[in-house]
């Protein structure tokens, strides 16, 4: 509860203050501008965020998610969801050179079967997963805060963000993992005008990581070995069952450069990133077993055009990175302490892709067209170094997506959204050595490869309609479901829909 | 704008380019020197191999002596088997092993394989160390039980015979000193089959039952056994008057030669103990006068460093008829006694305090039946391999009791766990 109140007087501030002189349905129409989206990238920089859009606008939601998968498509991600949350986000421009911006947010629900992952945060912390044979259903609760600043001085322009969300994820049954994660991010940036139209921008931002993962067995009968995983089917045999609670800790510092035209021109957006973590065993000394960094990259450069009737954009993308694991390895366990006598770099995950996309809306009257073309090629190749594994896709990834947003009379305002998505493997293969490994834990690396490398297609449609009650204010329900089918083997459905409060 | 790009590029392309990790990953070479006993002679040496096996990763590679060998760093158990001709033609089976040895660089390893001679005495067929549950699901003590078998063709007077415990857990490691697992092994418990010579002869494929409490346990735990049969039980005039054991009338004791309990001996029910039979050719008094071992160890824990002294008695190796060391998967840390009494170790459950391992004991696996009917149990010294673990105990299969917390009973009868007894 004092979380939740957190939240409203985190929240409370921006959203008293969030005003404009224009009318409500032109902000939101403002605020949903399709290139606003389609160059994000830009917005990590907090001091271009300066320009993400020029009027305020603030929303209160409350919005209820539920995905059903037709089997585990990823075990880590079970086979099913349903959340329940509320947030507040606004952007204001605060004064004549400054804006504020901020968020905050909480959700509550279940992910169902997730299977082969006690741990959480498993995009952020694979593949070293606390795991064991029978997983189960998850209770998730997530907690959100962040605002950033952004001021301009003549040419130069600045801008900060700080953020923190929290989750605890938690099972009433045997295996009761218990697992609490904090993030505390902090952002800094500055663009300096190089003419009229063009900015370089640059930024940093740094990101702190915690999670404590315990498990408990209640049963008197029942009790199960808790595996540390090691990726690819692996896992450290040695302490197989030794130990039910492990940290995990861990640093992300990154840069962006930016080369941003205010109005038409060239932009480019350079970002790197290094996340580092490492995994501890609580129940023996702090014992460090494992720990991994990961580099990534994003390259966008393109061009976008603006003008009072159409505006588009092209810009190809380069993504890319490489997640390497260590194990440390441990002498003979004398007294009770293991001496540490080595590391092994053992897994490997490296991937890129390259993309060329492409974004154009013309406005007509009252309606605004839009459309979104991306087409790519992806890379991925896991590895495991002895017994030498591996798990290897690539394939061809493309996206349509037509939009309209339109004034509905005077008093409503609607947006209609419908996707295509389709990805198509070239190439698949996968070298699993069974023998050194638990026989399911090697099926479930399985049935994931075998869900990432069938042709998938998506598709997805989103409606948002929303009323003016005042000048300032409107109220609003969206929907959205995204139909994705594994090459008639598998499907996941994933429905949301929100009622909004805009102001 | 292009210098701050060439700055920050270099952070990402620092890391390898290769997708694998092969190329990056160090095999260190590791050169073995085989020194035989001098009563085997090189050349009638033959089938030999050499087991490497990681302990952080649970793999195991298998190279010829001679061959080259390299392996990734790491912990290794490594294991010699050969067979070989003895000087007087028999043949024997020649093993060695080193434990828990660290690979960090390249290293020249020296073996000196012992030749396994069959000690012709009675073998531990069975420990049954977990006990049973009750019909509330707690723990209950007292039906523990130790299954001896004569695995020979001949009559075996198993008067004298000593069960013996060890003092060391096989789940947390100390450094000794003075370390004499080469000369001896540490036992805090010896109880022992009275007897004049020849008055408990146990004949070819026979069994000896040794129990904790030989009574007909199901009228405390519907869920236990009868032991009331047992050829004998270990007894124990405790000194504590809440926990008192029982003496059953109808099976005899064997003569208490010490115990480190000053209430009543049981298994350790969680396995952390190896249990061995051994013959002591001296009186009762001279031993426990003779044979005590003084040691010093240190406790390493959060709080500092710990000197300790302690005191067990001492079984020189060559008494040791047979060695069981026992464990649990997830907590093993070393094995209790030279590799030539027991070059492996065997489980019941996989982790510590298991739910799993009750009703379930470690029985020896059969070889074959002879020709006379009798099951021949396999026994080479190495309870990793001549062990199944997690077996439903044998007095629950003959007598068809409870097997399970859930009260089902067992309706199989197996040899050695596995294989199923035909009628």
């Amino acid at each position: 509860m004092k979380r939740t109140a957190l939240i409203f007087a985190f929240a409370t501030p921006l959203i008293l203050s969030a005003s404009g002189n224009d009318s409500i349905l032109s902000r939101m129409d403002s605020h949903s501008d399709g290139l606003r989206v389609f160059i994000s990238d830009t917005w990590q920089n907090p001091a271009l965020k300066y320009f993400s859009q020029d009027v305020p606008f603030s929303t209160l939601s409350v919005d209820y998610t539920h995905r059903n998968d037709s089997e585990n498509i990823t075990p880590e991600n079970g086979d099913g969801l349903h959340s329940t949350g509320f947030s507040a986000e606004s952007f204001i421009p605060a004064g004549n050179n400054s804006v504020v911006w901020g968020n905050a947010g909480y959700s509550t629900g279940t992910t169902r079967n997730v299977q082969w992952c006690e741990s959480a945060d498993a995009e952020l912390i694979y593949p070293y997963f606390s795991a064991d044979e029978a997983g189960g259903d998850l209770k998730d609760e997530y907690y959100r805060f962040s605002g950033g600043y952004a001021g301009r001085n003549e040419k130069l322009v600045w801008g900060a963000t700080i953020g923190y969300s929290a989750a605890h994820h938690f099972r009433d049954v045997d295996p009761r993992p218990r697992n609490i994660t904090g993030k505390l991010t902090l952002s800094g940036g500055v663009a300096y005008a190089l003419s009229t139209n063009y900015l370089a921008g640059a930024s940093l931002n740094w990101m702190k990581y915690k999670q404590s993962n315990e498990i408990k067995f209640v049963s008197e009968t029942h009790d199960l070995p808790i595996y540390q995983l090691t990726g690819l089917g692996t896992h450290y045999n040695r302490f197989a069952g030794a130990s039910k609670s492990s940290d995990f800790s861990g640093n992300r510092f990154g840069a962006t450069v930016n080369l941003y035209p205010l109005h038409s021109g060239v932009m480019v957006n350079f970002s790197v990133s290094r996340f580092s973590f490492d995994k501890t065993l609580r129940d023996l000394n702090k014992l460090p077993i494992a720990s991994a960094w990961h580099n990534a990259l994003t390259v966008n450069a393109g061009y976008k055009h603006i003008s009072g009737i159409v505006t588009y954009s092209v810009t190809g993308q380069f993504d890319a990175y490489r997640r390497h694991g260590s194990e440390n390895i441990f002498g003979d366990a004398v007294s009770g302490s293991y001496p540490q006598i080595g590391s092994l770099e053992m897994y490997a995950d490296n991937y890129y892709r390259a993309l060329l996309q492409g974004f154009a809306s013309i406005r007509h009257n009252n309606q605004t067209y839009s459309m979104t073309l991306r087409s790519g090629y992806s890379h991925r190749k896991q590895f495991y170094a002895e017994p030498e594994q591996w798990a290897l896709v690539e394939g061809f990834e493309n996206m349509a997506d037509f939009g309209v947003r339109s004034f509905l009379g005077q008093h409503w305002y609607g947006i209609a959204d419908l996707s295509f998505a389709i990805f198509s493997p070239t190439e698949k293969d996968i070298n699993l050595q069974p023998s050194t490994s638990q026989e399911a834990l090697t099926g479930s690396v399985e049935t994931g490869f075998r869900h990432s490398t069938v042709t998938r297609c998506a598709t997805s449609v989103s409606l948002t309609a929303a009323r003016a009650i005042s000048e300032k204010y409107a109220i609003g329900i969206g929907g959205s479901a995204t139909l994705t089918n594994y090459s008639g083997t598998a499907h996941s459905n994933l429905y949301n829909i929100s009622i909004n409060f805009y102001f | 704008m292009k210098y701050l790009l060439l700055l920050l590029l270099p952070l990402f392309l620092l890391s390898s380019c290769d997708d694998s990790l092969t190329s990056s990953l160090t095999h260190y070479d590791v050169d073995i020197t085989v020194s035989l006993p001098d009563e085997i002679s090189p050349e009638t040496v033959s089938d030999a191999t050499l087991t490497f096996r990681n302990i952080s990763s649970g793999t195991e590679q298998r190279f010829t002596p001679g061959s080259d060998i390299s392996v990734i760093p790491g912990l290794y158990d490594v294991d010699y088997e050969a067979k070989g001709i003895l000087t007087n033609g028999a043949e024997s089976r020649l093993r060695a092993t080193l434990r828990s040895v660290n690979i960090t660089s390249s290293v020249s390893l020296k073996l000196e394989p012992f030749s396994c001679v069959e000690s012709n005495d009675l073998i531990i067929a069975e420990i049954f160390f977990a006990g049973t549950l009750n019909p509330s699901g707690n723990n209950y003590n007292g039906d523990d039980y130790i299954r001896l078998y004569n695995n020979s063709d001949e009559v075996i007077y198993a008067d004298g015979l000593a069960l013996i415990e060890s003092k060391f857990n096989t789940t947390q490691k100390y450094d000794y000193t003075p370390d004499i697992m080469n000369e001896a092994v540490s036992v805090d418990a010896i109880y022992v089959i009275p007897g004049s010579g020849k008055d408990h002869p146990v004949n070819p494929g026979e069994y000896l039952l040794l129990a904790d409490t030989g009574i007909d346990h199901r009228q405390l735990n519907p869920y236990s056994f009868d032991l009331s049969d047992a050829d004998f039980e270990w007894y124990d005039i405790s000194t504590s008057p809440s926990n008192v054991d029982i003496d059953s009338p109808t099976v005899p004791n064997l003569d208490k030669w010490y115990c480190y309990t000053n209430s009543y001996f049981i298994l350790h029910n969680r396995g952390f103990k190896a249990y061995g039979l051994a013959r002591i050719p001296v009186e009762k008094e001279t031993y426990l006068k003779e044979y005590l071992y003084n040691y010093e160890y240190t406790v390493v824990s959060d709080a500092g460093s710990f000197p300790m002294t302690a005191t067990a008695y001492r079984i020189p190796n060559q008494w040791v008829v047979d060695w069981v060391n026992c464990s649990v998967k997830a907590l093993y840390a070393w094995t209790v006694s030279a590799p030539m009494l027991d070059m492996g170790w065997t489980s019941c459950g996989t982790i510590d305090k298991d739910k799993n391992r009750f009703f379930h004991s470690v029985r020896r696996k059969l070889l074959y039946l002879n020709e006379v009917g009798n099951p021949v149990f396999k026994d080479t010294n190495n309870s990793s391999a001549d062990f199944n673990t997690d077996c439903t105990a044998s007095i629950i299969e003959l007598e068809g009791s409870v097997m399970d917390q859930y009260g089902n009973k067992s309706v199989t009868v197996t040899y050695d766990g596995i294989t199923p007894v035909k009628e």
